[in-house]
């Protein structure tokens, strides 16, 4: 076949450009959530959860089977297995603001890290729902000019953190980038 | 300057046919509900339309009186708005391209719309409509040269460019090019499509045929069936739309028009492209035909995906020497993932092939279709060639200035990244990533939102690679910016010394 000639493939060989890539993530720099984090997801999994629970319920009604037990069964179910969910989410929650980019890992299920790169930061948003203000958080979203640009925030931050946070990407932003990207 | 007089019974036309039609219904649907005599329908029909007329009318002028466009020394101004008031300038330097767009009835009457995009949004920044013909072509071609001065140069007066700059043509599409193009485009959405009405037109008919016919005659006949509906509703549209293609590259952008019912003509500013793709779909390939797609930051007008088709069809290697004269990137030789990627898709197809015959399963044993699921089954024996089809297809590469992927067997795409448009990078691992110690890199550059992801993606590769390959796109982006930017400085540095 003629595609064989177009690409020519080697096979999980790792390119020899990569080998020198320094991936070694200091310790040191990676920052955590603040714990209390953790109190506003666990409210969104018991809302997760009542909503699923009331549907179950509904279902079980329409259907005469015992919709207290099932409602309550898939209620409680999703709420117990969101515990250590929501805990192991921020077990594996981390950011470190390096040299030239913002570096995030997270996902408990599909475990994600994401490179930021302070040359493309178009701007950077401190949000603070009801929720968050309870609980004195807040959380930076990071607009770059990709099409997923808006796809990176950090939630659980203590609103000085937050701040700070935003004044130096703000900064490191404005220092390295003179160009629209685009 | 004005927009073309037409512009107004046009618009009173096409707003009469809105409108019209819509009273129209309700006046029908009224009368079959209250049961009224026939003069006061007619009296109320003409009432109506007497009255969407009028409005329109009144409505166009005001539009066309009110709309006011300029092309100043560094900006295109346009006023306009009958209620609210709008007034836009938009600086040559943001405009990414200008579009002409031209149906029948406009060609019949001379005219066409005019859109000028700026990078990002996902409609045009402004719209003329509509304006002559000539119009049209001048505004493109003005502007496209106001865009090329520098900013500061302002010595220029306006209007004194005559020359019509004619550029270099780079492809015109053959006869025999565009009947391949219907051959190999196969449109999904068309299909469904045309299943959706053939079943809105002739529900009963289509019922039938899905419990009278056993399946195993009904499945086969009705793959082939859409097959050949698709393709050649697939075909007949491409070959509307790429009609009398022809790029024409003008020193810094390449300019396209094509259409046989709708004539459309835009441009492709290279200093803005982001990243090109070259896709097979798995009939062109067995030609040895490509097609090129270039994506720029802007919403492209006329495309279902942010990209413009800088090629609809021609071979392969035409098509890849066109890219790297846009791009200087190397033949690409790919590194498969591991061969554990081709055994994740095994096991992923399996897996699809049970809850595909659990589906069917289910639905037999409801009792209200009669299906002969366990048909299904037989998918399994195709599942080790799919693996193997969706890895062999999948690729990626580093080259100095650029990261080109692979993927895809149904359509297989290279996506070409230079570094230095890369926005921001990903790695995701899910749990059945994790087992086989794989990762998925994406490379997310500068451009409107899609639903077809346009990115770059190196699919299933080593997950220590897939750390390196996400540090590596970054590295890289760093160091070119440096070297392509001189102006690099510090802003705490400039404002200590001044």
């Amino acid at each position: 076949m003629s595609e064989e000639s177009a690409t020519v493939a080697v096979t999980g060989e790792t390119p020899s450009d990569l080998e020198d890539v320094d991936i070694s993530v200091d310790p040191e720099n990676l920052q955590r959530l603040n714990p209390r984090v953790q109190l506003i997801w666990m409210v969104g999994v018991l809302i997760t959860a009542v909503f699923f629970g009331a549907i179950a319920t509904g279902i079980a009604w329409y259907l005469e089977y015992p919709f207290v037990q099932v409602g309550l069964g898939v209620g409680g179910a999703m709420f117990i297995i969101g515990i250590p969910y929501t805990i192991i989410r921020y077990r594996v929650w981390r950011f470190a603001v390096r040299e030239d980019s913002l570096y995030l890992q997270r996902g408990v299920f599909v475990k994600v890290q994401t490179v930021v790169p302070y040359v493309r930061i178009q701007h950077v948003d401190t949000t603070r729902t009801p929720l968050e203000r309870l609980t004195s958080l807040a959380t930076s979203v990071i607009y770059t000019a990709g099409s997923r640009g808006a796809d990176v925030n950090i939630p659980g931050l203590e609103p000085d953190r937050a701040r700070a946070l935003q004044e130096r990407l703000k900064d490191l932003a404005n220092v390295s980038g003179q160009d629209d990207a685009v | 300057m004005k927009l073309s007089p037409l512009t107004i019974p046009f618009r009173v036309f096409e707003m009469v046919l809105g409108l019209g039609s819509i009273g129209i219904f309700v006046i029908i649907g009224a009368t079959a509900v209250l049961d009224v005599d026939g003069v006061l329908i007619a009296s109320l029909a003409t009432l109506v339309i007497i009255s969407v007329l009028g409005v329109s009318i009144g409505y166009s002028i005001a539009y066309y009186r009110r709309f006011d466009y300029e092309l100043t020394s560094d900006t295109f101004d346009v006023h306009s708005g009958v209620f609210a008031r709008r007034d836009r300038e938009i600086p040559y330097y943001r405009i990414q391209n200008v579009s002409i767009s031209r149906n029948i009835i406009h060609r019949l009457l001379g005219i066409a719309e005019v859109r000028v995009e700026t990078a990002g949004g996902d409609t045009a920044e402004v719209h003329l409509r509509f304006v002559s013909q000539q119009e049209s072509s001048r505004l493109q071609q003005e502007i496209t040269e106001r865009k090329r001065d520098e900013p500061a140069d302002t010595t220029k007066e306006p209007g004194t460019t005559e020359v019509v700059e004619h550029g270099d043509t780079l492809f015109v599409i053959s006869p025999s090019e565009l009947a391949l193009l219907g051959v190999v485009s196969f449109d999904m959405r068309l299909v469904a499509f045309v299943i959706a009405l053939a079943i809105f037109l002739d529900p009963g008919t289509m019922a039938d045929l899905l419990v009278a016919v056993p399946m195993i005659v009904m499945a086969p006949a009705a793959i082939i069936a859409i097959y050949i509906i698709g393709a050649a509703v697939s075909g007949i549209v491409a070959v509307t739309n790429y009609w009398d293609f022809r790029l024409v590259r003008l020193s810094d952008e390449l300019r396209f028009d094509r259409g046989l019912l709708r004539q459309f003509s835009g441009s492709i500013p290279l200093k803005k492209v982001q990243s090109m793709t070259i896709t097979e779909n798995v009939l062109a390939r067995q030609f040895g035909y490509a097609r090129l797609l270039i994506e720029t930051a802007s919403f492209a007008p006329g495309e279902a995906s942010g990209s413009q088709t800088a090629i609809p069809i021609a071979t392969r290697e035409r098509v890849t020497n066109l890219a790297q004269s846009i791009e200087a990137f190397d033949h690409p030789t790919f590194t498969r993932p591991p061969r554990r990627a081709r055994r994740r898709y095994f096991f992923r197809y399996i897996g699809l092939a049970f809850i595909l015959t659990g589906v069917m399963y289910g639905v037999d044993s409801s009792g209200l279709f009669d299906l002969e699921w366990y048909w299904t089954l037989g998918l399994l024996v195709l599942t080790p060639i799919a693996a193997h089809l969706k890895w062999v297809n999948l690729g990626y590469t580093v080259q100095d200035d650029y990261v080109i992927t692979m993927a895809g067997f149904w359509s297989r795409r290279l996506t070409i990244v230079p570094y230095h448009r890369m926005q921001t990078v990903f790695t995701r691992q899910n749990i059945f990533q994790r087992r086989r110690h794989l990762a998925t890199v994406r490379i997310d550059t500068a451009g409107s939102r899609s639903l077809r992801g346009q990115d770059a993606v190196a699919l299933d590769i080593d997950a220590d690679d897939a750390t390196s390959l996400m540090e590596l796109v970054h590295d890289r982006m760093q160091q070119q910016i440096e070297v392509t930017e001189p102006q690099f400085t510090w802003l705490n540095e400039l404002d200590t010394s001044t």
